[in-house]
């Protein structure tokens, strides 16, 4: 592990964590699930992120009160969460596996959702045509489930985990298998959803997906947490890792031999045809605020400066992997 | 049901303050019968025990074309109160009842129930009482077809009271094996093959020994129950013989009143206590288990 967890993101100070777990552990016989997890998620839009097997759907699992803690506690909105069906009525959950009842309807299926969520008959239809309308799935919604594809599927477990308007959604991997306009269509509700005053948990172990709904990420990584809070505080915890930051130069060479001899500058690798280079640096902000006296100098071009440790994926490498 | 309410409810969002509050308990219930009934009906196992439960009416068809002087009160006695109730009862319920959560965990789709407002308890109970629903439907059509097979065009008066009077006491039986059943379900991953042993065993073996311990079996009960208020004598022509006496080994020449037996209302009331109980320590164990769903990451 290359960084310690961190605390997460102050919010307001009347505002308190819709997901709780302190020192919780999760055991499958010996296989650890979750490894004495202490986490407080705020509302809002929060990523899951982790490798398959890292206790993502263990977590998810635990939060909505399908699974006991081995040890420690677990709440949602401030309620223990295992064994507490009445706060069912405030959460939702898309789960991961593709399983439906096949035989059913897409409508016939939402429908029957919600009356199990306690709506009367009229009521869970009007819900269901409602929501399936909301997910894009109006065109398909009789046509039996046996027949749709991932993208239908996950667009009707979305609109189940609605029926009963929740405060909490969780959504375990649901981009996976979908196509573009699927994953495009599901993000916007999820956004939506977020506007509209929900907290959405998403879990995926594709970063760029998270990345794109939300700054406010989780790492796990073998049931431990790794670290949480803005994609960028998780950025300045690599103070063990130069960050790496790239210029896109045609004076490659000449400006690598300046920049090194800067003290911030750790090491400078060129690309193969000179065209952009590299530069590793422990301190980014020293290093970026000298690159605009560079460039008025008027001996140097500078066409182009990104950060190549702003992507999750560079940060989800170094949390992890190292 | 109260959430639990933990330390920090303070500044936390409020549950269920923007929205109708739906009923709690009752109404999920019963969608979650319906839908359980549902699928039992778009299963393939009821088409399957359908076939099974149909042996005896044709037994019954066959023996008649044959022209074996069978008597239709013999037919009756060894298809309706001795093969139906012990070769056939017990693998309906078992069949019915061994996967009432397991089922929907096997599919994976229990998250779908397990995700509403319904306690866990009540999950379990709305199940069940959707198996004993199917399984009762089936007793009730695989006796009353057996009795038109042995009985129609014979002019042979009573058969409707009969008929009816098996209905009963093989739904009680089945009730009871839905609840036994059940339970196992919840206490062995192995339910089908310890409840074939349960039935070849106990049911089987243990209930035809004269000896106290069949007095733990169910289908001792449902006989007591069938002999008091049902005759099953027949004129031999030499004899007048007491098939179910003979055959459940009752002592009725020392006791031919049956006296030293439970009457028919403690019969009854053990096998709807059995039930109860059985069904009671299915729904606590509910309440405190774990349904583990494969995801597909658990599954690589």
């Amino acid at each position: 592990m290359c960084a310690q967890p961190v605390n997460p993101v102050d919010g307001p100070a009347e505002v308190r964590p819709i997901v709780d777990f302190r020192n919780a552990s999760k055991w499958y016989g010996n296989v650890i699930g979750i490894n004495k997890l202490t986490l407080a998620i705020m509302p809002g839009i929060t990523g899951l992120l982790g490798p398959n097997g890292a206790g993502k759907s263990t977590l998810l699992q635990l939060a909505t009160g399908q699974l006991r803690p081995s040890q420690g506690s677990v709440d949602v909105l401030g309620h223990r969460i295992w064994n507490n069906p009445a706060l069912n009525r405030d959460i939702g959950l898309c789960p991961e596996q593709d399983a439906l009842y096949e035989w059913m309807t897409g409508r016939d299926f939402v429908a029957t959702c919600a009356r199990l969520a306690g709506f009367s008959r009229s009521q869970a239809a009007d819900k269901a045509d409602q929501l399936l309308e909301d997910v894009g799935m109006t065109r398909h919604k009789n046509r039996v489930v046996r027949g749709y594809s991932k993208g239908m599927r996950q667009r009707t477990k979305l609109a189940q985990a609605l029926v009963n308007d929740p405060q909490v959604l969780f959504l375990d991997e649901p981009m996976t298998g979908t196509d573009p306009v699927a994953r495009h269509d599901l993000m916007d509700i999820v956004q939506n959803l977020a506007e509209h005053g929900k907290s959405v948990i998403v879990s995926s172990h594709v970063l760029y997906e998270v990345q794109a709904l939300t700054q406010n990420i989780v790492l796990l990584n073998r049931g431990r947490l790794i670290a949480q809070g803005n994609i960028r505080q998780i950025r300045d915890l690599m103070d063990k890792h130069p960050h790496r930051i790239v210029l896109v130069s045609n004076q490659c060479r000449p400006l690598a031999a300046v920049l090194l001899a800067q003290p911030d500058v750790e090491g400078i690798r060129l690309s193969a045809n000179d065209a952009s280079m590299v530069v590793e640096t422990r301190r980014p902000d020293a290093f970026y605020s000298r690159l605009p006296q560079l460039a008025v100098s008027g001996e140097w071009s500078i066409d182009e400066v990104y950060s190549q440790d702003d992507n999750l994926e560079a940060v989800f490498h170094y949390l992890v992997t190292s | 049901m109260t959430p639990q309410t933990s330390d920090s409810s303070a500044g936390t969002p409020t549950i269920g303050n923007s929205r109708q509050e739906t009923a709690y308990g009752f109404r999920p219930a019963l969608a979650l019968y319906g839908l359980a009934l549902r699928q039992h009906q778009h299963g393939k196992r009821w088409m399957i025990m359908a076939l099974l439960l149909i042996l005896p009416a044709i037994i019954a068809c066959l023996s008649r074309m044959t022209g074996f002087a069978i008597p239709p009160r013999s037919l009756e006695f060894n298809l309706v109160f001795m093969f139906i109730p012990q070769g056939l009862l017990p693998l309906l319920a078992l069949v019915y009842a061994s996967g009432i959560l397991q089922d929907e965990q096997e599919e994976q789709t229990i998250t779908y129930i397990l995700m509403r407002p319904i306690p866990r308890g009540i999950v379990y109970l709305s199940r069940l009482a959707a198996a004993v629903t199917a399984a009762l439907g089936l007793t009730v059509f695989s006796v009353v077809l057996t009795y038109v097979a042995i009985f129609a065009g014979t002019g042979v008066h009573g058969v409707i009271g009969r008929c009816f009077d098996a209905c009963a006491v093989h739904g009680l039986a089945v009730v009871t094996y839905c609840c036994l059943f059940g339970l196992m379900g919840l206490l062995t991953r192995r339910v089908l093959i310890v409840g074939i042993t349960y039935i070849a065993l106990v049911e089987g073996l243990l209930a035809n020994i004269p000896f106290t311990l069949r007095m733990i079996t169910v289908i001792y009960y449902a006989r007591l129950i069938t002999y008091r208020i049902m005759s099953f004598s027949v004129n031999t022509g030499y004899r007048v013989h007491d098939l179910a006496a003979e055959t459940w080994q009752l002592n009725t020449l020392n006791d031919p009143k049956l006296k030293l037996e439970p009457s028919s209302w403690l019969c009854l009331t053990i096998l709807l206590s059995a039930a109860a109980v059985f069904s009671a320590g299915a729904a606590f164990i509910c309440m405190q288990q774990e349904f583990y769903v494969k995801t597909p990451e658990k599954t690589a």
